[in-house]
């Protein structure tokens, strides 16, 4: 047996040694509490710091969404800025009669026309990079004749060839033909802005256009190719030719002109169009330029409306019994386009806002086969008149509404779509060309007859 | 050193010898914790030292010889506490060449506050290994016990070789296991 003092210093011993565990225990269970504690704080504080990092960046966001649309109102603005006066000063130097004026003066008129053309060019240019850029690049899906769009290209730019005494060689594959659907104005720009430069960089030799079907004749993609006996471009030179704002020698710039944007602009507008763009060149002996575009051609037996290329006649046939109203606010414009209009011997008479324009349709709108109206007017603005116009019309059940064709310094996209939902027929946008409006007129006016069917419903 | 290391020592002493032998020993040493004794607590090294060297007198028995009896036991106590660090390893080499790099790992999780010697080894040979032990504590007669519990449990036929090159500062023992063939 253990002795009893033994006994009890053990019983001690263990009794020490629980109390000795408890209080481990309980200090340990502090420890975990307060580690617990600080851990809960640091979760809030971080949540805290999220809520106030994801509220700053709402709010930088918000600032920046606030100065993209800026920027999109400023082009805008910029665009409808520029092109108002280009309009006049345009407008004005076509109308001097060159019969009228000296060799000096033709010579200085002739200098003013081209460099006024070369800056409305380049605006167009910068506005349409800028479109792109902004992803707001719309292209359209219309039905036009694909062999009448290349002719009229090719004529349009064959002068210039012939100034530098080059031969010009166009071949279409007969499997091009028909209507295809697209938009035709941006395939114009491709091929244009192409043969432009093929002619810009030639001094001799010929000018080689050839469009086919890119693969089997099933495919939708058309391949247009342009090739040159022109100056060529340096191998390390052909992967910088696409690019905004480079041309494949600096003094390009100074020698030829031009911003730099038409290839980049056009190797845009190619992807836009499921193709592709590309070049193969030798210095010295020229250059091939080719690009697709996926043009989706339409049975024959469909019967939508087309949307023909027309050709713009050079000498422009007047026109009989047609009067117009022509609605514009700007005195600038109205006199020229006044002057434009009697240059293509039509008859008119002139509102100078929207309110006038609806007043005189109310009072005898037979009188008027069609309407130029501008879109931003005092007192009532284009749109706004037009839906009246077209509202009055529905009351009164007449037989064939009256085409109603903007004309609007807006170039942004939804200017086309916002004048088509406001009731308009068609759409022009300033500077206006002679021949374009005489083209316009002439289809609406031979056409009233179609486009009471066609017109877009009025609610 | 962790109080595990004596209550399991006061054990054995109590089952071994009696519960007297206990009491003698705590009597006759003298005892910074005055033998007061739990597993979650942590002591002075020297305790463990004292308190053997208290029984090899009582007992007429080698100081060396009742550490490595405890140690054997010991070891068999960690296998039933931790069988996880035994469940994948199924020799003395393999179990040993794990010491460092994954249960001393391990202890220090549990135990943030232990202070654990460092084991490094080299296999000169397929049948041999040599397990270096490091320690400021100077405990290589623990270690020693410890690998001899080891080669019990896992019932093997292995000779020790004890090379002590310790010079001065902390404890470099080199212990060379060999297979007998």
């Amino acid at each position: 047996m253990m002795d009893a003092a033994a006994a009890q210093r053990r019983v001690d011993r263990e009794r020490n040694a629980r109390k000795q565990a408890e209080q481990l225990l309980e200090k340990k269970s502090l420890d975990l509490y307060e580690a617990n504690e600080n851990l809960r704080l640091l979760a809030a504080s971080l949540e805290q710091q999220v809520e106030e990092r994801t509220a700053e960046l709402n709010e930088k966001r918000k600032l920046a969404v606030a100065a993209d649309d800026a920027k999109s109102e400023f082009l805008a603005m910029m665009s409808h800025e520029i092109r108002t006066p280009m309009n006049g000063v345009l407008g004005t130097l076509m109308l001097l009669d060159p019969e009228q004026l000296n060799s000096h003066q033709a010579d200085l008129v002739e200098t003013a026309v081209d460099s006024a053309e070369s800056l409305l060019e380049i605006i167009n240019d910068i506005l349409d990079f800028s479109k792109i850029e902004a992803g707001k690049m719309d292209l359209e899906n219309v039905e036009f004749d694909i062999t009448s769009l290349i002719n009229d290209t090719v004529s349009a730019v064959k002068p210039l060839a012939k100034k530098k005494n080059l031969t010009f060689k166009t071949r279409i594959s007969s499997k091009i033909q028909g209507a295809v659907v697209g938009d035709s104005l941006r395939v114009r720009q491709i091929l244009t802005n192409l043969i432009s430069n093929a002619i810009k960089f030639t001094d001799s030799g010929q000018i080689d256009i050839t469009i086919d079907r890119d693969q089997a004749d099933s495919s939708d993609l058309i391949r247009f190719t342009v090739t040159d006996t022109g100056h060529g471009i340096a191998p390390d030179k052909l992967d910088l030719i696409f690019t905004a704002f480079s041309q494949a020698d600096g003094s390009t710039t100074r020698k030829f002109g031009g911003t730099g944007l038409g290839l980049a602009i056009c190797s845009r507008l190619v992807v836009l169009m499921g193709g592709e763009i590309g070049v193969e060149s030798e210095p010295g002996k020229g250059s091939t330029f080719w690009f697709t575009a996926r043009l989706a051609r339409v049975d024959k037996s469909s019967s939508v409306a087309k949307a023909s290329v027309k050709k713009i006649p050079s000498e422009f046939a007047p026109f009989e019994n047609v009067h117009l109203l022509l609605v514009e606010d700007n005195a600038t414009n109205r006199k020229v386009l006044s002057l434009l209009l009697q240059s293509i011997g039509v008859s008119f008479e002139v509102a100078e806002n929207g309110q006038e324009a609806v007043d005189a349709l109310a009072s005898d709108a037979d009188r008027f086969s069609l309407v130029l109206m501008d879109a931003q007017m005092p007192v009532l603005d284009g749109y706004e008149a037009t839906a009246q116009i077209r509202a009055r019309e529905q009351n009164s059940r007449v037989k064939s509404a009256i085409p109603i064709v903007a004309l609007t310094a807006n170039a942004m996209r939804g200017d086309r779509e916002k004048c088509v939902a406001a009731g308009m027929s068609d759409y022009m946008t300033k500077p206006v060309r002679k021949g374009e409006l005489h083209a316009m007129i002439g289809k609406w006016v031979n056409q009233s007859a179609i486009v009471a069917d066609n017109r877009v419903e009025i609610v | 050193m962790k109080g595990i290391i004596f209550t399991e020592f006061v054990e054995m002493v109590e089952d071994k010898f009696s519960p007297e032998m206990v009491d003698t020993i705590i009597e006759a040493s003298d005892l910074p914790s005055g033998g007061v004794y739990t597993s979650v607590g942590t002591y002075d090294h020297s305790e463990i030292v004292t308190l053997v060297t208290a029984l090899s007198e009582q007992t007429n028995i080698g100081a060396v010889d009742l550490i490595h009896a405890y140690c054997s036991h010991l070891f068999v106590r960690f296998t039933q506490m931790h069988p996880e660090f035994f469940a994948d390893q199924s020799t003395v080499f393999e179990f040993l060449k794990q010491v460092d790099g994954y249960i001393h790992v391990e202890v220090k999780k549990l135990h943030p506050d232990a202070e654990l010697p460092k084991f490094s080894y080299e296999t000169p040979r397929d049948d041999q290994l040599v397990l270096i032990y490091q320690s400021s504590r100077h405990l290589g007669d623990v270690a020693e016990g410890l690998i001899r519990g080891c080669i019990e449990y896992f019932n093997e036929e292995i000779t020790i070789e004890r090379d002590d090159r310790t010079n001065g500062g902390d404890a470099n023992i080199h212990f060379t296991l060999t297979k007998v063939a």
